[in-house]
């Protein structure tokens, strides 16, 4: 290994201690569930957004807040629903009789880690309320505009099911996501390990080992992380092949893609990819780095065509097929 | 009294009958007038039948005889039934006759015919004034039925039965010489797959492509990395050049064929993936060993897939034999 990799290597050795602390602490409270962890942490090291999707019970909240109270960080958790305003969330001025004159009253969003429970329950303009804040990182009310705490990240929850009475999140807001998770269900072994752990009366508790200061030192360490050009091509190629997959043997998909993956899947890749080695302790990415993340980085930022839906070909499928095709460098 | 009345009316009648039934007899041959015998037009054919495939010629003909001095009208398009126009003639002649001489107007109809069954002429009129007394007359020809009859073969047409014949022969023979090149290209592969094994182009490559001496070793072992997973695509279907380390390790393990050499293979896939995207930099050593593990792997099955070949031999030397 050359030097500079050498240093980085053991930086990281340094710089990812808390990662066994957090996990460990996370596992008292969440069975299993080791894929939507380590997402997470890959969303906590390159500074992303998590939306998680999964049917009810399965853990995503709990484990999101298990996650923050294993940091000392401002948490909150925001319900969305149908008469939430965006006041509500980013705060509002209110009028001091006495001094005569509006105070500024901050809303939960200003926080580090922000669960952002049930998002599509609502409307478009609380949606962007937050959207605007994952993406500018700043907060306007009023006249002022204040900036947002670092670490900010904001981890969003939503129900695949139960359409009705919903909003769902356009393409354009959801492509502000790094992450989309698709949280399953457990093996019948950690479902027994819940039943057990659950149900015991008192519910399991976590205490806090990290501080913001480890995160950001992490996330330094994270950004310079080795990416050989072979890889940048590879992660290029990827995101290519969804917008013109005939150009790389695809033609079976050319007909399933109406909008291939924008740059930002591409920006995002390779950051997601450099957090994996980070938490694989490798101070250089692979294409194992790259595969791991792949689906959860593009599948949200693919648009299949009506005929796709039709034959039940999902985002997923297509950004799979993509992945199993593409020549590893 | 009456009996007279009866038998000059009767006499008027007869006269106009007489008088009016005159022209209907130029339909049938030809008309006369005062200058009378002397003026004809009539519809003359050649032919009375003609097959549905040719052609009939059809003339209008004008005719008088001496001097006469009258001014003749237009000859009109006839009317046909069964029939269309394929072309027009037109010829005027004197022709000298016993009592002096003839001048003769005639117009030329090629006819084709349009269907079997009967075709017509339909009769045609045509006036022309006697200068000498000033009157006009008028003249019809005859309605002139041809029967179409039904296609006959064509004898100036050539024939195509030699043609087809010959036809026939060029592409039989075009077909047998593709079958006996094809078997011929197909025995040649044959012949070059058993003389030249996987393992063996494999060795060859990696002898001339890699020197475990050096001096680049970095661009050696990438390329001993890629070889290698091409190899194991080639020999094993694997996916190898799509999949990750990881990935392929695994898919590896599982096949039996080749799951005794992972235990090898995997410390030379996870360094190559060190090299390759960390830009470290391999030993001598480090390739040189990687490059036995591959040629060990290409010798080893070379060994085993000239055994087959050589008892597949004997077998087929068995079977002629028993035959």
């Amino acid at each position: 290994m050359n030097k500079d990799i050498e240093a980085i290597h053991q930086k990281i050795q340094k710089e990812s201690a808390f990662v066994e602390k957090i996990t460990e602490q996370v596992s008292q409270v969440i069975v299993g569930q080791h894929y939507m962890v380590e997402r997470l942490l890959i969303g906590l090291l390159s500074n992303g957004h998590v939306l998680l999707e999964g049917v009810p019970g399965l853990a995503k909240t709990l484990t999101v807040k298990t996650l923050s109270n294993t940091i000392r960080t401002q948490f909150q958790r925001i319900q969305f629903t149908p008469d939430l305003l965006p006041a509500d969330l980013v705060g509002t001025l209110i009028y001091d009789p006495q001094d005569k004159k509006f105070e500024t009253k901050k809303g939960p969003v200003f926080s580090n880690i922000i669960l952002a429970d049930e998002i599509n329950r609502s409307p478009a303009k609380v949606q962007a309320a937050l959207l605007e804040a994952m993406q500018e990182r700043t907060v306007t009310i009023g006249e002022n505009t204040y900036k947002l705490d670092d670490p900010f990240l904001v981890l969003a929850t939503q129900n695949p099911i139960e359409q009705e009475g919903t909003y769902p999140l356009p393409e354009a807001q959801v492509d502000r996501f790094m992450l989309k998770l698709s949280v399953g269900y457990p093996t019948p072994e950690e479902e027994l390990e819940i039943m057990r752990r659950m149900t015991k009366g008192s519910e399991p508790t976590v205490k806090p080992v990290v501080t913001p200061k480890d995160i950001v030192n992490a996330r330094q360490v994270v950004e310079e992380i080795y990416v050989d050009p072979k890889i940048e091509q590879y992660i290029v190629d990827i995101v290519f092949a969804t917008r013109d997959p005939k150009k790389y043997g695809l033609n079976d998909l050319a007909d399933l893609i109406s909008f291939g993956a924008s740059p930002r899947a591409s920006i995002n890749l390779i950051k997601t990819a450099k957090a994996h080695a980070f938490l694989k302790k490798r101070g250089y990415v692979t294409p194992e780095d790259v595969r791991a993340v792949g689906l959860d980085v593009l599948r949200h930022r693919l648009i299949v065509t009506y005929e796709a839906e039709a034959e039940d070909v999902t985002s997923e499928d297509v950004v799979r097929k993509v992945l199993n095709k593409i020549e590893v460098p | 009294m009456k009996k007279q009345l009866k038998k000059s009316t009767v006499s008027r009648l007869l006269f106009v009958i007489a008088i009016s039934a005159m022209p209907l007899l130029g339909q049938v041959s030809s008309q006369s007038d005062t200058v009378e015998t002397a003026v004809t037009f009539k519809v003359v054919s050649s032919e009375t039948q003609v097959p549905v495939n040719r052609r009939v010629e059809v003339v209008f003909q004008f005719s008088r005889e001496g001097d006469l001095d009258i001014e003749v009208g237009q000859i009109p398009e006839p009317v046909l039934t069964q029939f269309k126009i394929k072309g027009v003639t037109s010829s005027n002649k004197v022709i000298g006759t016993p009592g002096g001489r003839k001048a003769v107007k005639e117009i030329g109809y090629i006819l084709e015919p349009e269907m079997e069954g009967m075709g017509y002429i339909e009769p045609a009129a045509i006036s022309y004034v006697d200068k000498t007394t000033g009157k006009t007359h008028y003249l019809k020809a005859q309605r002139l039925g041809i029967e179409i009859l039904p296609p006959v073969r064509d004898e100036s047409a050539p024939s195509y039965t030699w043609l087809w014949i010959v036809g026939f022969v060029v592409v039989a023979c075009a077909g047998v010489v593709v079958v006996v090149q094809l078997k011929k290209k197909n025995r040649k592969s044959d012949t070059e797959e058993q003389t030249t094994l996987l393992e063996e182009a494999y060795l060859s490559e990696l002898k001339a492509e890699i020197s475990p001496e050096g001096p680049d070793f970095q661009s050696g072992f990438e390329t001993l990395s890629k070889m290698m997973r091409r190899y194991l695509a080639e020999k094993h279907q694997a996916a190898s050049m799509e999949k990750t380390t990881e990935d392929l390790l695994a898919e590896l393990a599982e096949n039996e064929a080749i799951a005794s050499y992972v235990p090898k293979l995997d410390p030379v896939f996870r360094q190559a993936d060190v090299i390759k995207f960390s830009g470290q930099t391999p030993t001598a050593a480090e390739l040189s060993r990687a490059y036995t593990v591959f040629e060990i792997l290409l010798e080893d099955n070379l060994k085993i897939e000239t055994n087959h070949l050589s008892e597949e031999q004997n077998q087929s030397k068995r079977k002629g034999r028993k035959r």
